[in-house]
C-alpha cells in the first residue's frame, strides 16, 4: 500500500496523498469536488493496470479491504472510498502541472462535458501477477535409463493472460529469456508452450493451438517453470501484446519473473571428509551417498553437506534444509560434540550463505529400509519445499567378535560394541599342532537388506589371519586381507569367519579387523581390536622337603617343573602330567608374550573330570596362582588372557588317588637271632617279603588307585606307585659295659669319620627325628621314586588299579663285644621306634610324595650277655621285653597329605648313616 | 689281578656286554634275567663299569629267585677273591672266581666249571654285622667257602672261565650237603612238577619240611604263585592249620593269598572264615592275634557300612563253639594292639542269628 500516488492524466499529474503526507513543492491542492472529477477522468473503470493499482493502493491506505479482489472487480467501491476520503479530509488531491510541460501552469479547468460522438473502445491486455518467483527444476542423468530427467519438481507458478474487454484481435504472449523459464498448459504435466510465434499467439477469436477453445478475453492461465537461474531479480520479462481487432488496443502489459536456483551438495568420504570432492549431480541423486549409522561411541565419520549460494545472489528468502526422513541427521560440526543437537531443520537466509557454501555434516541415524530411501532436501521457505536434494542410504555395518565358545555346540557369546574395542579379544599364536582356538568373527547382515555396495573386511597388521573354518585342522585355507565382499553379487547375509593368531603382537591391541564400505577410508569402520598372545604355563610341583627340616640333604631340585603352551585338550596331543592326589600346592605361573600387563584368568576344566575338582587360587599378581590337588581325575589347568578366558593354554593333569583296605601289620616275635663276633648283633628277622613269618614286621594292604572313574584315565594310574616308607622316630638302643661304659646309636651332623667314635673331642650334633630308614647301596637312598621305600617293599602287581603293597623289615642292632675303653658287653637295652607310611609318588614327579596311611611299630632288642666258662664267647640272653610291638593296621590319611606334613621323612641322611658313639 | 681274572675280563669284552644293574633289579622284581650275550640298550660299558655293575649284594630273596625260573642256581666254592674298586659309596667289592660243583637248575648252566662273579659288601664291619643277614654281607669271603649262588645262565662256550657275572642271590653253605641246598632243591622240584596232584603232594611235604626255605616257599607257591588251583590250595592250607609248624604260614597264606575279597559268597571263603574263627579260641595266642586281624580285614570291619557284605560273607559259615570264640574275643579285646579288631569281629559274630 502507498500513502501517496500519482495518476498520469493528459493535463498534468493528479497526485493523491493521505492528509499529512509530504507533497512535492509546487503541488497545487485541488478541491475535493474537483478532485473527484479528475479522479474519475484519470481512473475510469477500464483504466490501465498501473492506474488501477495506484488507486487501489491509496484506497487500501485509507483502509479499504480488498480481500483478494482485484481493482477491476472493486472499482466502484474503490472510487467510493476515495470520494469519502476527500469528503472527510483524510485524502487530498494535488495537481502537479510543472511535471509535464516544463513548469507550473494554471490549473486546468474542468473539461466540458463530452459530446456524444462515436467512441472507439480501448481494450487493454493484462498479465497477472505482475511479478513472480519460480524455482529451477533440477535434472540428473539416471544411469538406469541413460536419460537426464528432472529430479525436483518445483511448483509451477500460474499467470493469467487476459484483456479487460472483449478482444477480437490477436494477442501475443512473449518472454525475453525463454531459456530461463518454461511455460506449460497445466500446473502439472501438460504441454510446454513454446515461445515460437505459434504456441504463444492467440489468433482472433480463437485459442492457441494447445487450447483452441480458449479466449484471451475470458482469460487464460498458463504455468511458469524455472529452467535456469536468473542473473538478477526480475530479470525475466513476460509480455502480452494486442494487435488488430475492432477496438483500440491498449499498451502491452508486462510482468517480471525471477527464476531461483538452489543447490545442495554432499561430499565423498575420501581422502578425508573435509577435503573430499562432492558427488556429481548425477551421483548425488541416483547413486546417493552411503552414510554409516552412527554408533554409540560416535566413531562413524560424517559426510560434508553443503548448501551452495543461491542464484541469483540478490534473491532474498530463507532456505530450509531438512532430512528426508529419520534415517539421517545433520550437525553443525564434523566431529561429534558432547551435548550437540541436530542442526535440522536448518534455516539460512539466502544472502547469508558464504561463498564456499553453508556446511553441515551428515550422518546415518538409523538403517535405511532400502537403498537411497533417505537423504536431505533443500527448500525455499514459502516458495518451494524441495528445491534440491541429495540421496543417501543409511548403512548399518556391524562387525562382531565372539568370546571363547564355552561349551561345545553352544554359540559363543558376542562381545558388546564397547568391549570389542575397549577390552578387545585375545587370540593365541597358533602352534604347529594347531591346538589353539580361532575366534569367531561375524560380519552381520548389512542393513538395508538390499544393500548392493561393496564392503571390505581388512586386518589391522599382519599378526592375525582369517579362515573359513573354526577347526584349525580343517582344510580351508587362509582368506587374504583385505577381503572384499560385493553385495551386488553375493547374498547379503551374516558371514562368519574365524581369526587365528599368526604371530605374537608387539603390544596390546595392535591387531584386529575393520569392516568398512569400500568407498570409505579404513578409519570409518566398525572395528574389533585383538591381541595375539603367547602364553606359557609353568607349573612347579614342589619336591617334598625334609619333614625334620634340619640337617637334611635337599632334593636335587626344589620342584618338578612343567610347561605348556598348548591348548590341546586331548591327552594324545598334550600329554598330561600325572600327579598323586593331594600333592603339595603347586605354584602356577603364566608367561605372557607380549610381556605387558594383561588380565589373566585361571580356571580348572574337567578333562574329563573326576571326583571333586582341583582348586586354583589366584594370587595378587595375576600371572600367578596356586593349585590345590585334593581331587582325582583328569583336568585341564587353564590360563587365559582377558576377562573372558580368551586364548587359553592348558596344562593337562591326571590326579590319581589312593585308598586302601585290609592293611595288616604282622609283628613276629620269634625271629630274633644273635650273631657273636667282635661286633655282636641281634637281628629281629629276615628280609623275605614273600614270607611274612620270617620278617620282624611285615605289612600288607590292598590298595585301590583311582583316577576319577573314567576308563580313559586308567592308563595313567600306572605312572603312580605306592610303597612303604619307614622312618625312625627315635632310638634308645645301646650296649652296656662295665664301669658304666656304653655304646649307643647316634646320627650326627657332621658324620664323624671314625666309627665308633671314641675321641671325646669329636664334635657332633644329633640331627633329630624323624629319620628316613632306607637300606641298600648308598647311591640308592632317596634318589627319587621308590628309593625312599623299605628295600623289600613291593607292589603286586606293580601297576593297575588294584595292587597289594607289602613290605618286610627286620631291623637289627649291633655293638662292640669289647668296648674300646675296656670291658665286655653285659647287656643291651632300648628300642627303635619306627613309623611306617603308605606313600605314593608319580613317575612325573618322583621327588614328590604323598602319604595315605601310617602306623607305629617298635623293635626292642633287650637282652643280657653271659660268658660260659672258662672263656666262652658272649651269649645273648633275650629279655622279656624283647620283641616287636605296634598296631595291627595302618591308619588311613584321608585323601592323602604331603608326606612331610605327616612327619614322613623322605630325605637323607638315613638311619644307616648312624655311628656308634662309644664315649 | 690274577691271570685267570684277566682272561675272564677278555672273555667278557668279547662275548658279554650285558647284565648291567638291571640284573639285580630284574631279580628283585621277579622278572626274567636279561639274555646272556645280548647287547645292552644302554651305552656300552667300559670294562671297569661292567665289573662294577656285577658287584651286587646278591641279597634278593630266594623265593623270587627260584620262582623266576630263569637263573642258574649253582653250588660252588670260592676259589679266589679279587678285591676291586668300590662299586658304590660305603661299599667294598671285587670279583670272585668260583668253581661250580653242581647246577641245581640243570641244564641252565652250560658254562665252564670256572665262573667269575662280582660281589659287594658294606664297607663297615658294623653294618655287615648288623645288616648282614643276606647275600654277600652275610659271609666272610675267602677261598674254600662254599656258596649257593644264582647267576644268569650261560650257554655253551669254549672259554675256560666266564664272567664276571652279577649274582642275584647267594647263601653261605656249610658244605655241599647243607640243608639249604636241599630246601632250594625241594622248591625247584615243586616248580618242575606239572601234575597237580603230585605238586600238591610236594607242597604238602614241603610245607611240613624242616629244611630251610622250603616250607616258606611251599606256602608261597600255593598262594602268591598259584602253582595249584585255589580249591586244592585252600584245602591243603586248611589242613595245615592244624599242624603246629605250618599253621602260621597257612593262616597267612589263606588270609592274604587265597581269600577272595570281591566275592563274599564264595564257598571257599566260607571255609576259610569257619577255620579262622576256630583259630581264635585256639591255644596259640600269636596265631589267634594274626587270625583276628585277618578276620577284621576279610570282613571289612573298617567299613562300618559294609553290613551287607559281612552278612553275605558270614552266611552259612560253619562256626563251632561260638561262645568259646566270643570268650576269646573278649579276652583279646583288652589287647592294646588288636583290641579294636577283637571288638569289631565279636560284633560281627554276635550279630549272627
Amino acid at each position: 500500500m502507498k500513502r501517496s500516488v500519482r495518476l498520469g492524466i493528459t493535463n498534468g499529474d493528479l497526485m493523491l496523498a493521505l492528509t499529512g503526507e509530504e507533497v512535492p513543492p509546487g503541488a497545487e491542492p485541488v478541491e475535493p469536488r474537483e478532485a473527484m472529477f479528475w479522479l474519475r477522468v484519470a481512473a475510469p473503470p477500464a483504466a490501465s493496470s498501473p492506474v488501477l493499482h495506484a488507486i487501489s493502493e491509496i484506497a487500501e491506505a485509507l483502509g479499504y479491504p480488498f480481500n483478494a479482489a482485484t481493482p477491476f472487480d472493486d472499482h466502484a467501491w474503490v472510487m467510493a472510498t476515495l470520494e469519502s476520503g476527500f469528503k472527510d479530509r483524510r485524502l487530498r488531491a494535488f495537481r502537479l502541472s510543472n511535471t509535464q510541460g516544463g513548469g507550473k501552469g494554471p490549473a486546468p479547468k474542468p473539461p466540458k462535458p463530452p459530446q456524444p460522438q462515436p467512441v472507439k473502445e480501448t481494450v487493454n491486455p493484462t498479465i497477472e501477477p505482475a511479478t513472480l518467483v519460480v524455482v529451477v527444476t533440477k535434472k540428473a542423468k539416471d544411469p538406469a535409463s541413460g536419460k537426464t530427467e528432472p529430479y525436483t519438481h518445483p511448483k509451477r507458478q500460474a499467470i493469467t493472460l487476459k484483456t479487460d474487454k472483449s478482444f477480437d484481435g490477436t494477442a501475443t504472449f512473449s518472454c525475453d529469456k525463454p531459456d530461463k523459464v518454461k511455460f506449460f498448459t497445466a500446473k502439472k504435466d501438460g504441454t510446454e508452450i513454446k515461445i515460437d510465434g505459434t504456441a504463444n499467439v492467440f489468433p482472433p477469436k480463437k485459442g492457441p493451438p494447445w487450447n483452441p477453445g480458449a479466449s484471451i478475453s475470458s482469460g487464460v492461465t498458463i504455468y511458469v517453470e524455472g529452467a535456469g537461474p536468473s542473473a538478477a531479480l526480475d530479470d525475466i520479462t513476460l509480455k502480452l501484446s494486442l494487435s488488430g481487432g475492432s477496438k483500440t488496443n491498449g499498451p502491452d502489459d508486462k510482468a517480471t519473473v525471477t527464476s531461483v536456483e538452489v543447490t545442495l551438495d554432499i561430499h565423498k568420504s575420501q581422502p578425508a571428509a573435509a577435503t573430499a570432492p562432492a558427488l556429481s549431480q548425477d551421483d548425488k541423486v541416483h547413486a546417493g551417498r552411503n552414510l554409516l549409522v552412527q554408533n554409540k561411541a560416535k566413531q562413524r565419520h560424517r559426510a560434508k553437506l553443503v548448501i551452495q549460494q543461491v542464484k541469483p545472489a540478490a534473491f532474498k528468502g530463507d532456505l530450509v534444509l531438512k532430512a528426508k526422513n529419520g534415517h539421517v541427521d545433520a550437525f553443525a560440526d564434523e566431529k561429534t560434540k558432547v551435548g550437540e543437537a541436530s542442526a535440522l531443520p536448518f534455516t539460512v537466509a539466502a544472502d547469508k550463505i558464504p561463498a564456499a557454501g553453508q556446511v553441515l555434516w551428515a550422518e546415518g541415524a538409523s538403517a535405511s529400509d532400502k537403498m537411497r530411501d533417505t537423504g536431505f532436501v533443500l527448500g525455499i521457505k514459502g516458495v518451494e519445499d524441495t528445491a534440491d536434494l541429495v540421496s543417501a542410504t543409511s548403512v548399518q555395518l556391524d562387525l562382531d567378535i565372539c568370546k571363547r565358545r564355552k561349551k561345545k555346540g553352544k554359540d559363543p557369546e558376542v562381545f558388546s560394541d564397547e568391549d570389542k574395542v575397549k577390552k578387545g579379544r585375545y587370540v593365541h599364536e597358533q602352534d604347529a599342532a594347531k591346538s589353539h582356538e580361532r575366534a569367531k568373527l561375524i560380519v552381520r547382515k548389512v542393513k538395508p537388506d538390499k544393500f548392493d555396495g561393496k564392503i571390505v573386511l581388512q586386518a589391522l597388521g599382519a599378526k592375525v589371519e582369517l579362515y573359513p573354518d573354526e577347526d584349525p585342522a580343517a582344510a580351508g585355507g587362509v582368506i587374504a586381507s583385505p577381503h572384499e565382499i560385493d553385495l551386488k553379487t553375493e547374498k547379503n547375509e551374516e558371514k562368519v569367519f574365524w581369526v587365528q593368531g599368526k604371530t605374537v603382537s608387539g603390544a596390546l591391541f595392535d591387531s584386529g579387523y575393520f569392516l568398512h564400505l569400500k568407498d570409505d577410508p579404513v578409519g570409518n569402520s566398525d572395528v574389533v581390536m585383538m591381541t595375539v598372545v603367547k602364553l606359557e604355563i609353568t607349573a612347579k610341583v614342589p619336591t617334598t622337603p625334609s619333614a625334620r627340616g634340619t640337617f637334611a640333604v635337599a632334593a636335587p631340585r626344589a620342584s618338578h617343573d612343567f610347561k605348556s603352551s598348548s591348548n590341546a585338550k586331548k591327552f594324545a596331543d598334550n600329554a598330561p602330567t600325572t600327579l598323586v592326589q593331594s600333592t603339595a600346592d603347586i605354584a602356577l605361573e603364566v608367561k605372557t608374550t607380549p610381556a605387558v600387563p594383561m588380565p589373566i584368568e585361571w580356571s580348572v576344566e574337567d578333562n574329563p573330570g573326576g571326583k571333586k575338582e582341583p582348586k586354583v587360587t589366584k594370587k595378587a599378581k595375576v600371572t600367578e596362582a596356586t593349585l590345590a590337588t585334593k581331587a582325582v581325575g583328569g583336568f585341564s589347568i587353564v590360563a587365559a588372557a582377558g576377562d573372558d578366558g580368551d586364548a587359553p593354554v592348558r596344562w593337562n593333569i591326571v590326579l590319581v588317588g589312593l585308598t586302601f583296605k585290609s592293611s595288616k601289620v604282622t609283628r613276629n616275635q620269634t625271629n630274633f637271632t644273635y650273631r657273636a663276633g667282635p661286633w655282636w648283633s641281634v637281628s629281629s628277622g629276615a628280609f623275605n617279603v614273600a614270607d611274612p613269618t620270617v620278617c620282624a614286621m611285615h605289612t600288607s594292604l590292598k590298595a585301590t588307585f583311582d583316577a576319577g572313574g573314567n576308563a580313559a584315565l586308567d592308563t595313567y594310574i600306572d605312572k603312580v606307585h605306592a610303597g612303604i616308607v619307614n622312618v625312625l622316630e627315635s632310638t634308645t638302643a645301646q650296649s652296656s659295659y662295665p664301669a658304666g661304659r656304653r655304646e649307643r646309636e647316634r646320627i650326627l651332623s657332621p658324620k664323624p669319620a671314625a666309627n665308633p667314635v671314641i675321641a671325646p673331642a669329636t664334635p657332633g650334633v644329633d640331627i633329630g627325628y624323624p629319620i628316613l630308614d632306607r637300606g641298600g647301596a648308598a647311591g640308592t637312598r632317596a634318589t627319587g621314586g621308590s628309593t625312599i621305600y623299605l628295600s623289600s617293599t613291593r607292589s603286586v602287581p606293580p601297576t593297575g588299579k588294584k595292587r597289594t603293597v607289602e613290605t618286610c623289615d627286620s631291623p637289627a642292632v649291633g655293638f662292640s663285644t669289647a668296648h674300646p675303653g675296656g670291658g665286655n658287653v653285659t647287656a643291651n637295652t632300648g628300642v627303635n621306634a619306627f613309623k611306617i607310611y603308605l606313600v605314593a609318588y608319580s613317575d612325573d614327579a618322583n621327588f614328590t610324595y604323598v602319604a595315605f596311611g601310617s602306623g607305629n611299630w617298635t623293635a626292642d632288642y633287650s637282652g643280657t650277655f653271659t660268658y660260659p666258662p672258662p672263656a666262652g664267647a658272649a651269649v645273648w640272653n633275650r629279655a622279656a621285653s624283647c620283641g616287636i610291638t605296634g598296631g595291627a593296621h595302618l591308619t588311613a590319611i584321608k585323601d592323602g597329605k604331603p608326606a612331610n606334613t605327616q612327619r614322613c621323612e623322605v630325605r637323607p641322611p638315613v638311619y644307616l648313616d648312624y655311628i656308634i658313639d662309644a664315649r | 689281578m690274577a691271570k685267570s681274572l684277566q682272561a675272564a675280563l677278555l672273555w667278557l669284552l668279547m662275548s658279554c656286554a650285558a647284565c648291567s644293574g638291571a640284573c639285580d633289579g630284574g631279580a628283585k622284581s621277579g622278572g626274567p634275567p636279561p639274555a646272556h650275550g645280548t647287547s645292552s640298550p644302554h651305552e656300552p660299558l667300559s670294562p671297569s663299569d661292567h665289573v662294577k655293575s656285577t658287584m651286587t649284594f646278591a641279597d634278593a630273596n630266594w623265593a623270587d629267585t627260584v620262582a623266576a625260573g630263569q637263573w642258574a642256581i649253582l653250588v660252588a666254592t670260592i676259589e679266589e677273591v679279587a678285591p676291586g674298586p668300590p662299586p658304590e659309596e660305603e661299599q667294598i667289592g671285587g670279583t670272585l672266581r668260583l668253581s661250580v660243583a653242581r647246577d641245581l637248575t640243570k641244564p641252565r648252566w652250560e658254562g665252564p666249571p670256572s665262573v667269575l662273579v662280582g660281589y659287594a659288601q658294606y664297607a663297615s664291619e658294623i653294618l655287615r654285622a648288623r645288616l648282614g643277614g643276606q647275600g654277600w654281607n652275610a659271609m666272610d669271603l675267602k677261598p674254600g667257602q662254599m656258596v649257593l649262588v644264582a647267576v644268569p645262565p650261560v650257554p655253551k662256550t669254549t672259554a675256560e672261565v666266564v664272567g664276571p657275572l652279577g649274582a642275584v642271590s647267594v647263601e653261605k653253605l656249610a658244605s655241599a650237603a647243607d640243608p639249604f641246598v636241599a630246601g632250594v632243591e625241594g622248591a625247584l622240584a615243586i616248580e618242575e612238577e606239572k601234575d597237580t596232584a603230585k605238586r600238591v603232594d610236594l607242597l604238602r611235604a614241603g610245607a611240613k619240611s624242616n629244611l630251610p626255605f622250603l616250607p616258606g616257599y611251599s606256602h608261597y607257591a600255593m598262594g602268591r604263585l598259584h602253582r595249584i588251583p585255589r580249591k586244592e590250595a585252600v584245602a591243603l592250607e586248611l589242613s595245615l592249620l592244624s599242624d603246629a609248624g605250618s599253621a602260621v604260614r597257612a593262616q597267612s597264606t589263606l588270609e592274604r593269598e587265597l581269600w577272595l575279597d570281591e566275592t563274599p559268597a564264595d564257598p571257599l571263603n566260607k571255609q576259610i572264615l569257619g577255620a579262622f574263627f576256630g583259630l581264635l579260641a585256639g591255644p596259640d595266642e600269636a596265631l589267634a592275634k594274626s587270625t583276628l586281624t585277618g578276620l577284621f580285614n576279610m570282613l571289612e570291619c573298617e567299613d562300618e557300612a559294609a553290613t551287607d557284605y559281612r552278612a553275605e560273607a558270614m552266611k552259612d559259615v560253619a562256626i563251632s563253639d561260638k561262645s568259646a570264640i566270643l570268650g576269646a574275643l573278649k579276652k583279646l579285646g583288652s589287647d592294646p594292639e588288636v583290641g579294636d579288631d577283637a571288638r569289631a569281629v565279636a560284633g560281627v559274630l554276635a550279630s549272627l542269628k
